[in-house]
């Protein structure tokens, strides 16, 4: 396998693992949405029951090297949208699990590392990009 | 050309959302007690606690519970948290009522299903917490909880 392909497939992985809690458990990732006090009331049961499958599904195309920019686009905007989200909370001085990879209401995270952890995703996601090019699927 | 690739590009993109979108509906269908927006939209509502494992064992051994099994009766009689008192969620209306009626207002209640998956205990607590039941827990664990803590299930 390329050195070129790593960036998606990680990238990828990291998006079908943070998914699988999720979508085992739509009702506690809702509860983390709602604590987050930023969504109204009915936009929060469409969020949590379809934002899992589409971090799966991107995750999934990204591994198999399909759709690739469009799966890629997606993504940033998640993170973008995850990042404006987190950083809205810290702004306030909301402690709210971040429900990132697990939907345990009660652990504790750290926004600030989530954040960084973001940026580091979307560092991965425009790596993705550059050499989706240059790869032969 | 431009054109053709950013309709190309939308194509996907929108082939993405719809291929989650049908297998979000598709799983849930799937699931035993498939999930409604108006739950998800609600998901906690205040007055529901949530204990764990270990408070339920702690309560369980001092009897300072009721417990409430919120699983199907074909499920319960397979095997239940002893001494427990089944309340479908399914149940609605009188039915639901005349079970209420059996359940202790004295105690603090403790509602549980299958396990981490499972939302019917969920379902249970917001509908006794409509008939003015207070003190009303969900133990998220369920089943699959009380099994790997090495507790006995009782048969009917």
């Amino acid at each position: 396998m390329e050195f070129r392909s790593w960036p998606r497939i990680i990238l990828g992985i990291v998006f079908i693992v943070a998914s699988l809690d999720k979508i085992v458990d739509p009702s506690a990732f809702a509860e983390i949405i709602k604590n987050y006090q930023i969504l109204p009331e009915m936009m929060i049961g469409p969020v949590a029951f379809f934002l899992p499958w589409l971090e799966f599904v991107c995750g999934a195309m990204l591994v198999c090297g399909v759709f690739i920019d469009a799966a890629v686009a997606i993504l940033v905007a998640m993170l973008l949208v995850f990042i404006a989200a987190l950083s809205a909370n810290l702004y306030r001085g909301i402690d709210v699990a971040c429900g990132c990879f697990s939907t345990d209401v009660s652990s504790a995270s750290d926004m600030q590392m989530t954040i960084v952890r973001d940026v580091v995703l979307l560092v991965f996601a425009g790596l993705a990009l550059k050499f989706r090019k240059s790869e032969i699927i | 050309m431009k054109f053709g690739k950013t309709t190309g590009f939308l194509v996907k993109a929108i082939l993405i959302l719809a291929i989650s979108g049908g297998l979000a509906v598709a799983f849930n269908t799937a699931r035993p007690e498939p999930y409604t927006f108006a739950e998800l939209n609600n998901p906690h509502p205040p007055g529901i606690g949530e204990i764990v494992t270990a408070d339920l064992l702690e309560g369980f051994a001092s009897g300072k519970f009721f417990i409430i099994d919120a699983r199907s009766d074909m499920e319960f009689s397979m095997g239940h948290v002893p001494g427990a008192l089944n309340i479908p969620s399914g149940l609605e209306g009188e039915g639901f009522a005349v079970k209420a009626a059996q359940v202790s207002r004295d105690l603090p209640i403790v509602i549980y299903c299958d396990g981490l998956a499972c939302g019917k205990s969920l379902t249970v607590a917001k509908k006794l917490l409509e008939l003015g039941f207070r003190n009303v827990s969900v133990y998220t664990e369920g089943i699959d909880g009380w099994l790997g803590a090495g507790m006995d299930l009782e048969a009917q």
